[in-house]
């Protein structure tokens, strides 16, 4: 078949390679195409792909709900931040597997808007993979304006298997703490201040737990 | 023996950052919760009805994505009543095999003085 009317001369070898190069670079270019051509046509989702598992309820473990951590929270922010951080519970005392809701409140100190972003940690540290965050303020850059106060939900929940772990079988208290820093790029709060619709030029806004004589 | 991941660098949350709740729109209920959190002595099993007034009045306002509170969670197993109960049951099996060991021994002590008369 590939006889001696494809291979004549050497130039066909360049010939060859060059085409069959080019069609695999092209191929590569639009192999994204014809994969979600393909997923959206079938609704395959991949047997490989880790499903993100949003149903929380399975983090449920009758056999694990008795045994209890009491977990503090610390709140602590950089100087240069100007705000005020802190938690509004010191400790709940929960189980792995149940979801939980806690609050931080921070308040801008401040005359100016200021960006600042959160990161934290967990004592003891091989808590730290078991501590799973369904949704909470950090990592994410939040922006307050002068003289705001915000409250700052966190929705967490431990692993069940924190208590299959032999290191952690003795642990009964847990601390995680919050640390917030200036954001390096606060550009966004320059381009709100030159903004006629930006949040800095609304009328404050009434806090309906205060109540004013 | 050789711990297989000790520590690792925290990740992202599952649905990522709470949305600020600028307008206090919420505010009336988190500050529920927090109250029923306070008066529970840190349990926040006890105020599992005010943490899902709380996500859903953030869900309506459009301050979290709606999900169904069951699978954030919110389920009778993992309710106060149920760890109550839950206990109760456990205490009430550990009873029951304390009574039923001291009757094998009581049984059994006295056959043996029976044995020995």
């Amino acid at each position: 078949m590939f006889g001696k009317k494809y291979f004549s001369n050497s130039a066909a070898g360049w010939y060859w390679s060059g085409g069959i190069f080019g069609m695999v670079f092209g191929l590569t270019y639009l192999a994204p195409v014809f994969y979600r051509m393909f997923c959206e046509r079938t609704g395959y989702t991949g047997v490989g792909l880790k499903q993100k598992g949003y149903d929380y309820s399975k983090m449920h473990d009758p056999k694990k709900i008795h045994r209890k951590f009491e977990l503090h929270f610390q709140g602590v922010c950089e100087p240069e931040l100007g705000w005020s951080f802190f938690p509004l519970q010191d400790s709940v005392m929960l189980n792995a597997g149940e979801t939980v809701l806690a609050f931080f409140r921070a308040y801008n100190d401040t005359d100016q808007p200021v960006i600042g972003i959160s990161a934290y940690v967990v004592q003891p540290d091989e808590v730290v993979q078991y501590f799973n965050k369904i949704q909470c303020f950090c990592f994410d850059e939040q922006l307050l304006n002068p003289h705001e106060e915000v409250d700052l939900p966190l929705f967490f929940y431990l692993d069940p298997k924190l208590c299959d772990d032999p290191v952690l079988s003795e642990v009964k208290e847990i601390t995680l703490m919050y640390t917030f820093y200036k954001a390096q790029d606060q550009t966004l709060v320059e381009l709100l201040k030159n903004h006629p619709n930006s949040p800095l030029n609304r009328p404050p806004v009434k806090n309906p737990l205060i109540v004013d004589d | 023996m050789h711990r297989k991941s000790m520590t690792h660098a925290p990740n992202a949350p599952d649905k990522g950052s709470f949305p600020l709740d600028h307008f206090q729109e919420c505010e009336i209920l988190a500050e529920k919760y927090r109250l029923c959190l306070a008066a529970s002595s840190g349990i926040p099993k006890k105020c599992k009805d005010e943490a899902k007034n709380y996500l859903e009045c953030r869900m309506n306002k459009g301050l979290m994505a709606k999900q169904n509170m069951e699978e954030l969670g919110f389920i009778p197993e993992s309710s106060w009543e149920f760890e109550q109960l839950s206990k109760k049951e456990k205490i009430e099996k550990v009873q029951k095999i304390i009574q039923e060991s001291r009757e094998r021994v009581r049984k059994e002590y006295e056959e043996r003085q029976r044995g020995n008369n």
